[in-house]
């Protein structure tokens, strides 16, 4: 069923709905919270957590792009989930987009207003195929095999050209003052 | 500032960035300049289509040329010829799902054997698996209820007794599931079943590690390994002080069945491959680092299942599926336990050693030449001896020398050795015929590559099983994958063959 489809039945209420939505998405949305959470049973539930969220949200949204829709959803929960892992110290495993990040942050004051608007900038600075590899990697949480296998480019390559988006975010952090 | 914020934030920027980044973009994004889109290019331009065929022979060949001459080093003295051959190398999804086939022309270079070995009848060398600081044994000599009563024991190598595992009565099952001598000491997983009124089993295993003289140097507790699903340990590997387990999750088939109330969901009995799981220890105190699973749906017999080697870019972990009797998968589980690839070559490659260097995965194996069809024997499997068996099949009544047996697998069988890159694609494959490959494994900045020219071959006591002795010799390789030189070993490998079910068609 197309996205439309699954759509009209959420607004007929007609919880088949759901169904349709895991069949569709529900691996890749579990694939994108498990490069998150780094725990099987945990991506399992913010999935379902992002079901129910968009069960509420449907009417009166109408996503244009379901799938983009469900990703901003899981992604949310997903930070959540790893950041209340995290400050609870409970056992969740080492996940490595956060220690990737963690020089690129290092030494940064602790006001993120306006990060999102720095990052697209930053964004808009790449070429393209770095900026795609980018945000495969920290919007959708794929491992670097991952997107070596969808892009064809080695995973080598990749780790290069990740370590210098990484830099030059740093980079661009460090002279719009976001540096203590 | 925190790393989260970076990741948060990121939902927060100009979404035209977010849809391009989508999965169905990567063809737009990330044009492939493959083999096919250069014919392609080449077939417009000229738009004729015998040109582009014939563009294409010439690119191929001139990238085998390429690859050929840096295959053997001019002062190995080894005498070799190339072919080309088209690998098939099919792609499946986590989920097990078929990707399509793809056929990769990759370069053959046939090794000449420099003359017939003599047989080693010395101390084995266990390709995987096994110890040989310690002997691990079964005692059957105890009767417990009238039931049998078996012990697992260690021995050192004088023979004392250091360890034993007995079985308790009635449904309980205790013994020793695998053991491997890892720096210095031996690691041991004891399984322990419990059986219940249904009569479903849940096993759960503990590791132990023992000194050489048999005193524990730790522990862990009995453990269900995971919630849901058992567990099968497939192998342990040991770097830097850090000890991976790789284990198979398995689960119970179910299928529906036709009965006097209709059709109903019931168990088969057969396991399925549900995922994979990588736990790592601390060498020094057992104590657990941390552990990793993913999923992969994969039809498979679980006795099929083998962890082969340990690489720079994860595991090599072979599977034997159920409806594919004469191929099998090998999946490539990274260090986060999820997986990098799966693949499934030709079916006359087997392999049952991994290693790697740099991007390079290497594989090492057999070829044979006959198919299930043509084979003068029937199809035969191989399987590498558990350590304590091998003195088992070390029968020399059933040997004879230069028997017909022993001519038909020199002339049926090859060692190979599949060169890969970092996902598991072939590149390029070394062979060396009457042989069968050993270990391959990486020493600093070579690799080096066991080759077990057969020289004996014979059917054991009982059954359809058949032993395969050798003279081993070493290759050695750089880094760049070309074969600089062999040398003998006093080496000796056993492989012990088998006939499957469907030879006997």
């Amino acid at each position: 069923m197309t996205d439309e489809g699954i759509i009209n039945l959420f607004f007929a209420r007609d919880e088949q709905a759901l169904t349709l939505l895991d069949e569709s998405y529900g691996g890749k949305l579990r694939k994108l919270s498990l490069g998150i959470t780094g725990d099987k049973r945990d991506a399992e539930e913010c999935v379902n957590d992002a079901y129910l969220a968009a069960w509420d949200q449907i009417p009166p949204q109408r996503p244009l792009r379901l799938f983009a829709y469900l990703c901003e959803i899981t992604r949310r929960i997903s930070l959540t989930r790893y950041k209340y892992n995290r400050a609870e110290k409970r056992s969740a495993p080492t996940v490595s987009i956060n220690s990737e990040l963690e020089d690129t942050v290092a030494g940064t004051v602790d006001d993120v207003s306006d990060l999102g608007s720095l990052l697209s900038g930053f964004l808009a600075g790449l070429d393209g195929q770095t900026r795609y590899i980018f945000m495969r990697r920290y919007y959708y949480a794929d491992d670097v095999a991952a997107i070596s296998s969808l892009t064809g480019v080695s995973r080598g390559a990749i780790s290069a050209r990740l370590m210098r988006a990484r830099k030059k975010l740093r980079e661009i952090l460090e002279k719009e003052g976001y540096m203590k | 500032m925190k790393t989260t914020d970076i990741l948060e934030s990121l939902s927060q920027v100009d979404k035209k960035y977010i849809s391009d980044s989508a999965e169905e973009e990567a063809g737009r994004i990330f044009e492939r300049k493959s083999k096919s889109a250069v014919i392609g290019r080449i077939a417009a331009v000229a738009a004729v289509a015998a040109l582009a065929v014939f563009a294409s022979f010439i690119a191929i060949s001139k990238r085998n040329d390429r690859v050929t001459a840096s295959m053997i080093d001019r002062n190995s003295g080894l005498s070799h010829s190339f072919t080309k051959e088209e690998f098939n190398k099919s792609s499946y999804t986590q989920k097990g799902g078929d990707d399509g086939e793809t056929k990769v022309t990759v370069p053959v270079c046939d090794i000449e054997s420099p003359g017939d070995g003599e047989t080693v009848w010395g101390e084995d060398y266990v390709i995987d698996g096994g110890s040989r600081l310690l002997t691990v044994d079964r005692d059957y000599s105890i009767k417990y209820d009238e039931k049998e009563k078996k012990s697992w024991l260690i021995k050192t190598k004088d023979g004392d007794e250091i360890y034993r595992v007995e079985q308790t009565p009635l449904f309980t099952d205790r013994g020793l599931l695998w053991w491997k001598e890892l720096n210095g000491g031996l690691l041991v997983a004891a399984y322990k079943t419990m059986g219940t009124v249904e009569e479903e089993t849940e096993a759960s295993f503990a590791l132990l590690f023992l000194n050489e003289d048999g005193t524990e140097r730790w522990r862990t507790k009995y453990l269900n390994p995971v919630g849901t699903h058992p567990e099968q340990l497939l192998q342990a590997y040991y770097d830097d002080g850090k000890i991976y387990i790789v284990s198979v999750i398995t689960e119970d088939e179910r299928r529906p069945v036709l009965d006097e109330e209709g059709y109903r969901e019931a168990y088969t009995g057969n396991e399925l491959c549900h995922g994979f799981a990588l736990t790592v220890y601390d060498e020094k105190t057992g104590e657990m680092i941390c552990r990793n699973s993913s999923e992969a749906s994969i039809e498979t017999q679980m006795l099929g299942v083998h962890c082969i080697g340990m690489t720079g870019q994860g595991f090599v972990i072979t599977l034997s599926p159920e409806d594919l009797h004469d191929e099998k998968y090998y999946v490539l589980l990274g260090y986060d336990a999820k997986i990098v690839s799966v693949c499934r070559y030709n079916s006359n490659y087997e392999f049952y050693s991994a290693s790697s260097i740099g991007d390079q995965i290497y594989l090492s194996g057999k070829y044979t030449s006959y198919t299930e069809h043509t084979c003068p024997m029937g199809r035969e499997l191989f399987s590498v001896i558990p350590h304590t068996y091998s003195n088992y099949y070390n029968n020399t009544d059933y040997y004879k020398p230069d028997s017909k047996l022993t001519k038909e697998y020199k002339e049926q069988m090859s060692a190979a050795l599949l060169v890969c890159d970092g996902t598991l694609t072939p590149v390029k494959v070394y062979r060396q015929n009457g042989s069968f490959g050993g270990k391959v494994r990486a020493e600093g900045e070579k690799l080096l590559w066991d080759v077990c020219e057969i020289t004996a071959a014979y059917n054991n006591k009982g059954g359809d099983t058949k032993t395969l002795r050798s003279a081993a010799k070493t290759f050695e390789i750089n880094g760049k994958g070309t074969l600089i030189s062999s040398a003998p070993s006093d080496a000796s490998y056993v492989m012990l063959s088998y006939r499957t079910a469907t030879a006997s068609k």
